[in-house]
């Protein structure tokens, strides 16, 4: 038996989330530290294991089914030169060079004049819903529980939606389950 | 005999409520609720005057999505009490347009924290139920009265869906999302229609 599985992966949202863990300060507001380029490389890897653990721990039924990625989909700012000379511009230069190796339906967002991107959440929500019928479960990866909604309404649709992330909120629990980032070794510590 | 096309209305009060207080250039609180009584007629009036006036428009519900106190507040210890206020006075307000005929007023359980002015919740909700009703055909047409480049990705994917649908931004600006759209309908050219004073 197997399980498609669709990845939904909230950059900025985990990207924050880690750097507040990492800066041991969970209330901090300036934050710059990146997600590991290596950690991401091997995401879809490593999400597809634990998960699979996480079902196998559940029931033993699980312990026969294989678990098989469909796609992974997360969203970048388009960076202009207004920008080209942050930290940040480099970061996701890099990551638009290595996305084949992480196997990603990357798109691109303009950012306001502000460099606050407009349509994050809603593009990911779009799509979660759109390519419904195409998996068994939804992992989204975020703590933002703006998700909630569409948690909600994946699961009304038949399908398991999983959270992935570091906090305890709405999101996780409209989902089925969870995995919690300060558990796991996605992205390093 | 004319064809039928079936519409939805999704109605995002705060961006809406936003370009309102630019166009009156001053804080008008709260949208009167004859906004919501006159705005489906002048949709459909305008409808009549468009590429798709030989088809008959049939209406599949207006929705709006107000804010309203989740559990979650009581817990938060920095909660600002003033926002906690404007939430409820709004709710107060909005809940007049429960007597409208056809349109659903959708409850938003949101956090507040201290100093947040926005209302995030109230577009995902939008989306998540605008695209769950398209996936299910349960409309032709999507009109948006909003004005919030946050909606720009909403448009693009029905406009590009497998079960097409006709979208129509509806509002006082937004330059993207009406680009985006398949058609749109200016609104600060109807202030006195909608029952809004006058500038």
């Amino acid at each position: 038996m197997i399980k498609r599985v669709s990845i939904y992966l909230d950059f900025d949202n985990i990207r924050n989330g880690y750097a507040k863990v990492q800066k041991g300060q969970r209330n901090s507001q300036a934050l710059k530290t990146h997600l590991p380029i290596a950690d991401l490389k091997n995401l879809n890897e490593n999400l597809i294991k634990e998960l699979s653990a996480f079902y196998v721990k559940s029931s033993e039924f699980y312990a026969n089914v294989a678990f098989e990625l469909v796609d992974t989909w997360s969203i970048i700012p388009l960076l202009d030169a207004s920008v080209n000379k942050s930290g940040s511009y480099k970061f996701y230069k890099k990551i638009s060079e290595v996305d084949d190796y992480f196997k990603m339906n990357l798109d691109e967002m303009y950012r306001g004049a502000d460099l606050k991107e407009v349509g994050v959440d809603t593009w990911l929500i779009t799509k979660m819903l759109k390519y419904r019928s195409l998996s068994d479960i939804t992992v989204i990866c975020s703590d933002d529980d703006d998700f909630a909604y569409a948690a909600a309404a994946l699961i009304r649709h038949g399908q398991d939606c999983i959270h992935v992330g570091y906090q305890d909120g709405l999101l996780r629990e409209e989902c089925n389950g969870y995995l919690d980032l300060m558990e796991t070794q996605i992205f390093s510590k | 005999m004319k064809n039928v096309l079936t519409y939805q209305i999704y109605i995002d009060l705060a961006s809406i409520q936003k370009s309102i207080n630019e166009c009156y250039e001053s804080d008008l609180p709260l949208i009167p609720i004859g906004f919501f009584e006159n705005i489906e007629s002048k949709i459909v009036e305008e409808m009549q005057e468009s590429s798709l006036s030989n088809f008959r428009l049939v209406p599949r519900g207006c929705f709006m999505y107000v804010p309203e106190i989740g559990y979650e507040y009581k817990t938060m210890e920095d909660t600002d009490d003033n926002v906690i206020q404007n939430i409820k006075q709004m709710r107060n307000h909005y809940r007049a347009a429960e007597e409208i005929e056809g349109l659903y007023l959708e409850n938003v359980h949101m956090k507040v924290y201290k100093d947040q002015t926005s209302i995030k919740g109230m577009q995902s909700k939008l989306v998540t139920q605008a695209m769950d009703h398209a996936m299910h055909d349960n409309y032709d047409i999507l009109f948006l009265v909003a004005d919030d480049n946050e909606f720009v990705p909403l448009i693009k994917e029905l406009r590009t869906a497998e079960n097409l649908k006709y979208t129509y931004h509806v509002g006082f600006k937004s330059d993207q999302l009406r680009s985006a759209a398949f058609g749109s309908i200016d609104l600060s050219e109807k202030v006195e229609a909608l029952g809004l004073p006058q500038v």
